[in-house]
């Protein structure tokens, strides 16, 4: 009965009670919708960026990550990757051998980054067949090899050419090969453009003297959530042999970035909840300050104060969280639409992320703690606002209050 | 011909279920220089005569002449502006600005009227000192008491050099002593400088010394007459 | 008047309209402080850049731009620098001769950018040499010094005096190979660019080339950021067989986000501002309604329904102000504060400095802002005096003076 009461004081005014949970609404909705669309970008970023280089997780020789050399460079035999394939949730296995050499074609020569990779678990990661624009596609057959296009054109390379390679190879041999082109590839990122060179793994231990060598095996899983998991099994097949990083650990540049954004939305966040906060605050005052004769009149006829303060309390929740509320709905709707509808972005904003390679989406996803964190504050700013009225009646002595004009 | 005239008034609330006629066909003239009551019980209609003759309501039918001016055909800002150049108000509490003191609230009118600043200054002090609040100028209203108020009021009222002062229970607020003190003001001011004066009340004290008093009974004049008792003090 | 009699309104409740001022102060303190750390973020890694490494502006052949080979030179390289040396503003000009090729060490090897320069002349136009971690700047005597990143040393496995090989292709077709010496390291805080650039003299390179010093690049510094545009145009058209680019056209993803932070700021102030209207919006309904009577009483007496209104409009503007200016100069004196100290942000990672953000930031805000946001705060307080205004002059006077 206390609550049928409080719910009906606050519609004694309704625009100021609908004004009031509007702040918070707009509070509420602003950060879902900006949470959900940041996880989601961030997902994307992060989805895209590992599947054109490391993948999710890497397994990789001790040193191989400082050095960066063939030096570094394992064996894994065939029955290890099968069992690693076998690992749930796990899409894709690429093994490769990477070291860089000199290019030659014609009078020109270049450094370029010499990738010996499996075709078609490469095609499963980096999806590498379908951004071949001329000639074709790696095989296990042939030793043809893709050049990528900024390349090419430096060099004035065609498919049907072949190209010198030139370098340094394992173990300190000198690695040097003429090989044709079979296909040119076109990718996004500028500096993958002109530098890269496709071979198929056999063609690139032979090249670089390091027959079933591999510098990294590197994977690809189901959704960013089986990460753990994952890495857990991926150290159960191989143990302490290798070192295995995941993709934080590789890209701890990627982490600080995601990190200070979600750090500087955060702290947005807050600003914008502090403000809305005090909005709230002084409204339930202006409120309880205008019925300081009622109050008067209640206490006088016997309601005791604790029940009064109950009451007041219980209006401010409901202030609160009606805003809450509806703005949690309608953030919900808006992300679950914006799930399945990512929003086409332009202007300058896709300009840059085209530029990076990414497609000018925004994308939205949600966690449980997008929610929770929302309750949380607003029963925060309900909780401060309701110590207004608890110190007001508290400190209300009848007498005066029904005499007051 | 008179300052105010009521031709065949009539008022119908119609907001509640039951419409209410608080007026009906009321005929009224009140010439310059009166000191005159309009009284009668509540539901009498004296309130809603008050407000019609002031244009703070409108007629549901019938006319009202103000000063020569037909304002029953005056829209709500027209209206605002004429009552500033040619009514003075005075009403039981809520008179003037809080936050202004004692000077700026009868400036302030003068300020709507476009007055100078000298002239207002000058005709501040010399309304403030006539009322006998020359010493409390500078007062704000919550450093005055009820009656002191009411007395800023009326000089606030006599700024605008109204055509004539409405008064609607000035006194209604007030002890015995503030309200023949204040009523002894305004009479003065009625008889020394020929300010008409128009009551609303039910105060015997204020009809003991109107000189005219229309009685209103259930919209109508009842009775109207003048108070020759009064008119001799 | 109007105005006086709004300011004065405002005090009538005290603690009220102190809560909703604080609201106001603190919000935009908050908001300007957070935007300035921002801005001042990106402020510094521009400014950076353009120091480290671009230089106000550069020219480089056409052909160079379409093809980075060795054999696009600047034709007549000289009699460029010269004649740029004489134009005003220009404080320094460095040509730089650039060629792509493999660094090696018996451990491991790399692709870099070897970049020919004349020490002297480099330390004029980039403040490189300000960053040597270990050891000192190219010398002027000792032949085949070279300075590498620190991220190249650590990968190569080097470390000062050692030997690194490099290799590259030479302008007549063949691979030339040579030793350098590591005369020092340097740690640009755009491990990006350490881990692929390396710096040697060009007496050298053209020794090893047996050819006369060519440049691919010339970096220009100017005495300020101002005319660039009309600079660099000017350049342009006195050399048409170049291609002259400003900062801006070299790193347009710097430019970009430049233009991007600015928007960023205000939308960032605008959203603060617009959860402080339902708070102002609130308050003044509230004090409107408080004032049933005296608004009626106001129209009564005479005071026309558009005074009323903008009564409560100039109340709203004032209240909203007062916060503002509070909230503006805390702002200010905060940014300045961390602005002269400056923000350590190695607490936060290494992984920073492979964006090239630097790791000590200076807090900055545009001059632009204060206008702006002062424009921004009034238009928020108009909006939201809207409705209360509305509800002031819809009273009607007799109803609102009613007797008891």
């Amino acid at each position: 009965m206390l609550i049928q009461l409080a719910w009906k004081n606050l519609w004694r005014n309704k625009k100021r009670t609908i004004i009031a949970a509007s702040s918070i609404f707009f509070a509420v909705v602003l950060s879902v919708f900006m949470r959900s669309g940041q996880k989601g970008s961030f997902d994307y970023m992060i989805h895209m960026t590992v599947s054109s280089q490391t993948g999710y997780i890497q397994v990789h020789g001790k040193d191989f990550w400082d050095k960066r050399s063939l030096d570094q460079s394992i064996v894994i035999d065939s029955k290890e990757q099968k069992q690693f394939r076998e690992i749930p949730n796990v899409t894709s296995v690429v093994p490769r051998l990477e070291s860089f050499s000199l290019i030659s074609f014609g009078s020109a020569t270049k450094v370029a980054s010499i990738i010996g990779t499996e075709p078609i678990s490469e095609d499963q990661m980096t999806r590498l067949k379908s951004k071949v624009i001329a000639g074709t596609y790696l095989d296990n057959t042939s030793d043809g090899i893709l050049v990528a296009e900024g390349l090419a054109r430096l060099l004035k390379i065609s498919v049907g050419d072949s190209i010198v390679l030139f370098g340094q190879g394992y173990q300190g041999m000198t690695a040097a090969a003429l090989l044709p082109v079979a296909g040119i590839v076109k990718f996004n990122f500028p500096a993958q453009n002109e530098k890269s060179v496709y071979l198929n793994l056999p063609t690139a231990q032979w090249l670089f003297a390091a027959p079933d060598r591999i510098t990294s095996l590197s994977f690809m899983i189901g959704n960013i959530r089986y990460l753990k998991p994952v890495t857990g099994e991926i150290r159960s097949v191989c143990g302490d042999r290798f070192e295995i990083m995941t993709w934080e650990e590789m890209m701890p540049e990627l982490v600080q970035m995601i990190q200070s954004k979600i750090a500087a939305a955060s702290i947005m966040l807050m600003i914008l909840y502090l403000v809305v906060g005090f909005g709230i605050f002084a409204t339930v005052m202006m409120f309880t300050n205008e019925r300081l004769r009622e109050f008067g009149m209640l206490i006088s006829i016997g309601m005791r104060k604790i029940r009064l303060i109950w009451v007041t309390f219980i209006e401010t929740i409901f202030i609160s969280f009606i805003g809450a509320t509806a703005g949690s709905i309608v953030g919900f709707i808006i992300v679950f639409y914006g799930m399945r509808h990512p929003i086409h972005l332009t202007g300058e904003t896709a300009e840059m992320m085209l530029s990076y390679g990414f497609e000018p989406l925004l994308t939205f996803d949600i966690t449980p703690a997008l929610f929770t964190d929302q309750v949380v504050i607003v029963t925060i700013i309900a909780l401060v606002s309701a110590i207004y009225p608890l110190m007001f009646i508290r400190r209300l002595k009848p007498i005066k209050a029904l005499h007051s004009l | 011909m008179p300052l105010i005239e009521l031709k065949k008034i009539c008022k119908t609330y119609s907001e509640t279920k039951v419409p209410v006629e608080a007026l009906r066909d009321v005929d009224l003239q009140i010439d310059k220089g009166e000191f005159s009551a309009i009284v009668g019980p509540s539901g009498s209609g004296k309130t809603t005569a008050l407000n019609i003759i002031g244009g703070l309501d409108d007629p549901t039918s019938g006319q009202i002449i103000v000063d020569g001016h037909d304002i029953s055909t005056l829209k709500k800002d027209e209206m605002i502006n004429f009552r500033l150049h040619h009514i003075g108000f005075v009403f039981q509490a809520y008179n003037l600005i809080p936050v202004f003191t004692a000077r700026e609230n009868v400036e302030f009118i003068m300020l709507l009227q476009k007055i100078s600043k000298e002239e207002r200054e000058k005709r501040a002090i010399e309304l403030l000192t006539a009322v006998g609040l020359a010493d409390r100028i500078d007062s704000r209203p919550s450093e005055l008491s009820g009656g002191q108020q009411q007395r800023v009021a009326v000089a606030r009222a006599l700024a605008s050099h109204p055509s004539f002062v409405l008064a609607d229970e000035p006194t209604a607020n007030l002890d015995s002593k503030s309200a023949i003190s204040l009523l002894e003001l305004m009479e003065v001011l009625n008889h020394e400088y020929g300010m008409t004066f128009v009551f609303s009340t039910h105060d015997s004290r204020v009809i003991k010394r109107a000189h005219r008093v229309i009685t209103l009974v259930d919209g109508m004049i009842a009775s109207d007459v003048a108070n020759n008792a009064a008119h001799e003090d | 008047m109007l105005i006086q009699l709004a300011w004065k309104n405002i005090w009538r409740n005290k603690k009220r309209s102190l809560i909703i001022l604080s609201a106001i102060a603190i919000g935009l303190t908050c908001g300007l402080f957070v935007s300035a750390v921002m801005y001042g973020m990106w402020d510094t890694t521009i400014r950076n850049t353009i120091d480290k490494e671009l230089g106000h502006y550069q020219l480089h052949s056409n052909e160079y731009k379409a093809e980075n080979l060795i054999t696009n030179y600047i034709p007549n390289g000289e009699t460029v620098i010269d004649s740029l040396q004489m134009q005003p503003a220009v404080v320094a000009v460095s040509g730089r001769t650039i060629i792509e090729g493999i660094a090696a060490s018996p451990t491991s090897s790399g692709g870099v950018r070897i970049i020919g320069i004349d020490p002297p002349d480099e330390q004029k136009v980039t403040t490189l040499y300000q960053y040597m971690k270990q050891g000192t700047y190219l010398d002027t005597v000792k032949a085949n010094t070279i300075i590498i990143g620190e991220k190249l040393a650590e990968k190569l496995n080097l470390k000062l005096n050692s030997k690194i090989v490099l290799s590259f292709q030479g302008l007549d077709e063949s691979i030339v190979y040579s030793a350098f010496r590591i005369q020092g390291t340097f740690s640009s805080e755009s491990s990006a660019f350490d881990e692929t650039t390396v710096f040697v003299r060009q007496t050298d390179l053209f020794a090893l080339l047996n050819h006369p010093i060519i440049f691919h690049e010339i970096a220009v510094r100017l005495d300020s950021d101002k005319e660039l545009t009309a600079i660099s145009g000017q350049i342009q058209q006195n050399f048409p067989g170049l291609k002259v680019e400003t900062w801006r056209e070299l790193a347009p993803e710097l430019n970009m986000v430049n233009d991007m932070m600015s928007m960023y700021l205000y939308i960032f102030l605008g959203i603060i501002l617009l959860a402080l209207l339902f708070g102002i919006t609130n308050i003044m309904l509230m004090s409107v309604l408080e004032r049933v009577r005296e608004f009626g009483m106001l129209m009564a007496v005479g005071m026309k329904r558009i005074k009323v209104f903008f009564l409560v409009i100039f109340e709203a503007i004032a209240l909203s102000l007062a916060g503002g200016v509070i909230g503006i100069i805390f702002g200010s004196i905060l940014t300045a504060i961390f602005a002269h100290v400056g923000i350590d942000l190695s607490i936060v990672g290494e992984g920073l400095s492979s964006f090239g953000v630097s790791s000590m930031l200076y807090p900055s805000l545009p001059w632009t802002i204060y206008p702006t946001l002062t424009f921004m705060i009034i238009v928020t307080a108009v909006i939201s005096a809207i409705l209360p205004a509305r509800k002031a002059i819809r009273l009607k006077p007799s109803e609102a003076i009613r007797s008891f």
